[in-house]
């Protein structure tokens, strides 16, 4: 019995020295990060509104549009883009709402969404947010007698959100406890009126900090019955802007979300060509330039931002064809959706396509429609040209060469300008 | 006992489905986690430690609630989640001892469990789950007869130890 004893406390201490430990778990490879297809918009619709979202794609494919308001889904609507790769869904089809928040849902990374706003008056529209920031900036807006400007913070998630709003004003650093802490909820829309809280300021830049969660930001601006929309973006430190021709008042806003100065550079694509360093100056903390451009010239052209810093260059048009804002693109690409572009009934819509490779580039320019059409041209380097175009859901634009793209339309009292959508893989 | 101290069993079909679930998810990619994790029955989603890359997934994505349950992790509900046995009816399937008791009906329980032919009455694999018959209303598992050997031969030796370990003490 001593031994059997011992021979089994043996065995059992041979096996906690013989017997291996397992293997630790080894982390495997760090998944690659994907963004999931979807786009966020802004959507108004009643009073007179009517809104319309434009889902452009490469392919035919299936599209979602969910509409979310006061935590829930207000309604949804799946159809697919169809042969001609667009498809236009009228928000009335899927729910009653008011000033709501759509995702949509595309088949494939290189697709985009846009939202046309239309009343008897006026009309906006803007392509729809992809990827929530940490940090978004917007400026252009004003709150002087006669303009209105909203906020409209849109969270389409599951969780709730909650944002800083850095306020810089003509009469500096905003304070109010209302741009602090706001709460943003699940599948809700927040809108911040600051023709309320801070009515009387000439120029608005404000920075959304997101504290919790994700919030997609778009600005809308009314200047009697006229009104634009464009997002808040990300700062960055190099930019582009097709301009296109026209008068009244056409204005370059620069301005920078930065604590600290930050110095920039224009470099101006005119009728003669590229014209480096053509300005430059210093931004003050939070600070914003202008500039005139249709006192230099009516024709369309473009510009490059260069800056040391991050900011946000803002195209700001207010004429006899109405109201149109939108912000610069800080990316080049070969391919560009335009969405909308030719789907507003009454109105004359053009194109405006800034070239900044070093090479002639072959652009074509295809309508996306039942029964597309496909146009050609050749475009100089650094060149700029604004084209005509036709009816459609929206447009795609292809080059041999890197491009940027932005379109407008214009009828009479009402205007639209809006930067295209770039396509960066598929 | 941790993952880091036992030694894992083979991976089956649903652990490399989870593995691709799980990977998606942390990818970005997937705006519905909770309906991509609902065929395991994951009901809760729990991140610890320091913030990383899936705190930021889950602050963009549909269907994972955030549960303020315990300030020292972040706590996501998955209200899509399937339940462990499946009856697909209103029916509600518990789990008893190692296998799970229901109302019979006619159709079939999906068990969000490997296939194995251990489980009856009736198994049968469903992708790579297991599924039975709720004609019994009793959905039951028995492991293989080396499986089964072992256990015994575990609970044995036990028993042998302590028997041996009670004489000696005696004889002295």
């Amino acid at each position: 019995m001593k031994y059997a004893s011992l021979i089994v406390g043996l065995a059992l201490a041979v096996g906690v020295f013989v017997i291996p430990a397992p293997d630790a778990p080894e982390p495997g490879p760090a998944a690659g990060v994907v963004e999931p297809p979807v786009a966020v918009c802004a959507i108004e619709e009643g009073s007179g509104r009517t809104t319309e979202v434009v889902i452009l794609s490469t392919i035919d494919g299936a599209t979602l549009l969910t509409l979310f308001a006061s935590g829930e889904p207000a309604g949804s609507i799946g159809q697919p883009t169809g042969a001609s790769g667009s498809v236009i869904i009228p928000v009335v089809d899927v729910a009653a709402v008011g000033t709501v928040g759509g995702l949509v849902e595309v088949p494939i990374s290189s697709s985009a969404a846009g939202v046309i706003v239309t009343r008897a008056e006026s009309m906006s529209a803007e392509s729809c947010a992809d990827v929530p920031t940490r940090q978004s900036f917007i400026t252009g807006a004003s709150t002087i007698g006669g303009h209105a400007f909203e906020l409209h913070l849109m969270n389409p998630y599951a969780g709730q959100a909650v944002v800083e709003l850095v306020v810089r004003s003509d009469a500096g650093i905003e304070s109010n406890d209302r741009f602090e802490a706001v709460v943003v909820p699940a599948r809700s829309s927040t809108v911040v009126d600051f023709t309320e809280l801070i009515p009387g300021r000439e120029t608005l830049s404000i920075a959304v900090e997101t504290v919790k969660g994700s919030v997609m930001t778009v600005g809308r601006q009314s200047i009697g019955h006229e009104s634009a929309v464009w997002k808040a973006v990300e700062g960055s430190q190099d930019w582009f802007l097709p301009i296109p021709a026209g008068g009244g008042s056409k204005r370059l806003l620069i301005a920078t979300p930065s604590d600290t100065e930050v110095q920039y550079q224009i470099d101006y694509y005119g009728p003669e060509g590229l014209e480096e360093v053509y300005a430059e100056g210093t931004l003050s903390p939070r600070g914003q330039d202008s500039f005139d451009l249709a006192a230099i010239t009516e024709e369309a052209v473009g510009v490059r931002v260069i800056s040391t810093g991050p900011v946000v260059p803002t195209l700001w048009i207010n004429s006899d064809s109405g109201l149109g804002i939108t912000t610069a693109s800080a990316v080049e690409a070969a391919r560009w959706f335009l969405p909308g572009a030719g789907a507003i009934v009454g109105g004359r819509a053009s194109v405006v396509i800034l070239s900044v490779g070093i090479d002639e580039a072959v652009v074509s320019i295809r309508s996306l429609r039942a029964g597309s059409l496909v146009r050609a041209i050749d475009l100089p380097a650094d060149s700029v040209v604004e084209i005509a175009l036709e009816t459609a859901d929206g447009y795609l634009i292809e080059s041999t060469g890197p491009i940027v793209a932005m379109w407008v339309t214009r009828r009479v009292g009402a205007g639209i300008a809006a930067m295209g959508v770039p396509i960066l893989d598929g | 006992m941790t993952s880091d101290e036992v030694w894992l069993p083979t991976p089956l079909p649903g652990d490399h489905e989870l593995d691709t679930a799980l990977e998606r998810i942390s990818s970005g990619g997937e705006l519905r986690p909770g309906k991509l994790l609902a065929p395991f029955a994951i009901d809760w989603l729990v991140l610890l430690g320091p913030t990383f890359r899936l705190d930021e997934v889950f602050g963009a994505q549909l269907d994972l609630v955030p549960t303020p349950l315990d300030p020292d992790s972040r706590v996501f509900a998955n209200p899509v989640s399937t339940p462990l046995a499946d009856s697909g009816t209103e029916s509600v399937w518990l789990r008893s001892g190692t296998g799970f008791v229901g109302e019979p009906g006619s159709g079939r329980v999906s068990l969000a469990l490997n296939h194995d032919d251990g489980w009856s009455p009736e198994p049968g694999p469903h992708e790579w789950r297991a599924t039975v018959s709720a004609v019994d209303g009793v959905a039951g598992f028995r492991g293989t007869t080396q499986n089964m050997v072992f256990a015994v031969s575990a609970a044995a030796l036990l028993l042998v130890s302590l028997g041996l370990f009670f004489v000696a003490r005696r004889r002295r």
